[in-house]
């Protein structure tokens, strides 16, 4: 691994830079590939990561596209497992009480009527009244952190609710029929139809935005909703002396490293000294390549997340180009 | 300006923003303050600028998701529709759905065409060869149906559990025709084939089975029997069934459009037009509860049924007709 400086990067710097935290740290210094096209962490064009990513992007009034992540087939099976239970387990209580109230009362016949009319709601009104109600969350999606919104970005409303979740007996086909026994006092039970949702897996792969046949006639889609924290600020950085001018060159790191060197060293708790060290060797060594660094190399190698600390306390305070307020701006 | 400085100063308004995020989006809507309001969208557009900023500037991966995320939220509140209300539902069966069904009547009257005209086949046929019902319906059905109309459908003296029990069957009434409605429906999608074999087995199965009562000799209980919510529940078939076709022929003809978009434009109308059918159908499960089995007399009855069919005729016919402009 010992090449002279001013060549082309090692290989391990391109696997491993690229795993840091997903950012091309080698734009530092050679931002654009033979092809001339600009390339994605995954070393990808735009169009193919576009194709293979599950993120989609929302434009906004603003002018700001805003990007969502998808939820993909095993997530929302979970989640329908998840309320296929509670839908069963649901409807099960409340026909055994209404069933004992029947016994207690003496109105058989009513409180019968009134168990049919809960099945019914349970298998076509429960998604709908969920999902259309409650910001597009049934029980099983909020589990799992998905949430039905509008393909516009809006979250969803009681017609797109209804229309992909009527749409949902279209999308289970083809049914699998499992027969669980003789059990004659339960005759409704021992026939099982198990839904596998093959349509909808096929129309899942073969749209964009994941969606299955309800989800495209209701122009809606299933997201993931993540929770991002407000970045924190880097807890060393306050004892950390900055660089002489007299032991580097004359080249500054991009902005765009300088973040990359502040998101890793906020985030260095969740990884062992070991492991963080070895993550920022290999920008360590190309900064102080980049910057001709003539200090101790030695201690570079020994402890590089120093070195990145020093580097992002030394250029970290310069100034950049000015930012003008979105209030200023407007007017 | 450099990332670090301009990070120290924006914290306080993302901090402003998540809070005030936060009561609007667990807050009641009628107490906000217009205060609130204001300064929410004044907030979401920083955001967003903000947003762009750290973009443009790659100032950071975990930065841009946690403002996405922020702006995301506020996307979500601020551009919302309102809240589903109750009296929509009302308006909606009120006054758009019947305008929907006057405005889609060409599908209505096709699915009514092939119900009815299955219907009335069958009926003709069986009523004339009466062993030909056993091909159609399986025996055992055939004898059920024999036992329950050759007796009156309340005896004497019953009345007292009579309104109890057919609180069961209003119940079973519901769930399985407004069930069978709405898969009608939703079967559509697949060029209407299955809307079209669901239409014509209903159509079939049901004049088979009058065919075969009248060819018996219990014409008058079981036309006495159907004849009222027969009226909502063959109207709520036709329109579930139109609106079946509405969607098959999206795909088929998709007039300009592609396919699937097609489709999209015109599937919002045929879900509303089959929730109407299942709300008529929960009309006419209980019409057959309730009256429809009730030990009066026959002129009372076919009068009821009469005034029933006025009824849904007039509802679709006029209703909405000249109050304002569709929105």
């Amino acid at each position: 691994m010992n090449q002279s400086a001013g060549l082309s990067l090692p290989a391990a710097a391109h696997t491993g830079a690229a795993s840091v935290a997903g950012q091309p740290v080698w734009t530092v210094d050679r931002g654009v590939p033979a092809s001339g096209k600009r390339i994605s962490p995954a070393g990808l064009s735009g169009a193919e990561e576009e194709l293979l990513s599950l993120t989609i992007q929302i434009e906004t009034p603003e002018n700001v596209p805003l990007s969502v992540r998808l939820a993909g087939p095993a997530h929302r099976g979970g989640a329908w497992l998840l309320d296929y239970f509670i839908r069963w387990t649901g409807s099960l209580v409340l026909l055994f009480l209404l069933a004992c109230m029947g016994q207690a009362s003496g109105l058989g016949g009513t409180f019968g009527g009134l168990a049919l009319v809960t099945l019914f709601l349970v298998q076509w009104a429960y998604y709908v009244i969920s999902e259309g109600f409650y910001n597009g969350q049934s029980p099983g999606k909020r589990a799992f952190g998905l949430r039905v919104i509008q393909e516009n970005g809006a979250p969803v409303t009681f017609w797109p609710a209804l229309l992909r979740n009527l749409l949902r007996v279209s999308d289970v086909l083809p049914l699998a029929v499992i027969w669980l026994g003789e059990l004659e006092a339960i005759n409704a039970l021992t026939l099982q139809l198990v839904p596998i949702y093959g349509i909808a897996l096929v129309s899942m792969v073969c749209t964009r935005r994941m969606q299955r046949v309800g989800d495209v006639l209701a122009r809606t889609m299933v997201i993931h909703e993540g929770h991002a924290e407000q970045p924190k600020v880097p807890p060393i950085l306050s004892r950390i002396s900055p660089l002489s001018s007299e032991v580097i060159g004359s080249w500054r790191p991009a902005p765009r490293t300088l973040a990359l060197i502040d998101e890793f060293l906020s985030r260095r708790h969740v990884l062992s000294h070991k492991r963080g060290h070895a993550l920022a060797a290999v920008l360590a060594r190309d900064l102080a390549l980049r910057l001709n660094y003539r200090g101790d190399l030695e201690r570079v190698q020994r402890f590089p997340m120093g070195f990145l600390a020093s580097v992002s306390v030394t250029f970290g305070s310069e100034k950049d180009e000015p930012v003008v307020r979105a209030t200023e701006a407007g007017q | 300006m450099n990332r670090r400085s301009w990070l120290k100063q924006r914290r306080p308004v993302w901090q402003q923003y998540e809070n005030l995020l936060l009561r609007l989006e667990h807050g009641s809507r009628v107490r906000r303050e217009s205060l609130e309001s204001t300064q929410f969208a004044a907030l979401f557009r920083e955001l967003a600028h903000d947003l762009a900023l750290v973009r443009s500037r790659g100032w950071g991966d975990s930065l841009e998701k946690y403002l996405n995320q922020q702006v995301a939220r506020g996307h979500s509140r601020l551009y919302a529709a309102g809240p589903a209300r109750a009296g929509r539902m009302l308006q909606f069966l009120g006054r758009d759905f019947p305008r929907l069904f006057r405005r889609q009547i060409g599908w209505m009257a096709l699915a009514a065409l092939l119900f009815y005209g299955s219907l009335g086949i069958s009926w003709a046929v069986v009523q004339h060869s009466p062993e030909l019902a056993s091909r159609i319906l399986p025996p055992e059905q055939l004898e059920t149906y024999e036992q329950m109309y050759s007796r009156p459908l309340v005896a004497d003296g019953e009345d007292a559990g009579f309104q109890e029990s057919r609180a069961g069957m209003a119940g079973f009434y519901i769930r399985n025709n407004v069930g069978i409605a709405l898969e009608c429906f939703a079967r559509g999608f697949l060029f209407g084939v299955l809307t079209v074999y669901t239409l014509l087995q209903n159509g079939i199965i049901i004049g088979a089975t009058t065919g075969y009562l009248l060819a018996l000799g219990h014409g008058e209980r079981f036309l006495g029997f159907v004849v009222s919510h027969g009226s909502f529940e063959l109207t709520a078939i036709c329109i579930a069934g139109g609106a079946g076709l509405l969607l098959g022929d999206s795909l088929i003809h998709p007039a300009g459009r592609t396919r699937l978009e097609s489709l999209r434009h015109r599937g919002l109308e045929a879900v509303q037009l089959a929730v109407g059918a299942a709300a008529l159908l929960v009309v006419a499960a209980l019409i057959e509860a309730f009256w429809s089995p009730a030990p009066i007399s026959q002129v009372v009855k076919y009068s009821g049924a009469g005034v029933l069919w006025v009824v849904i005729a007039l509802y679709l016919g006029l209703a909405g007709a000249g109050a304002g402009h569709a929105d």
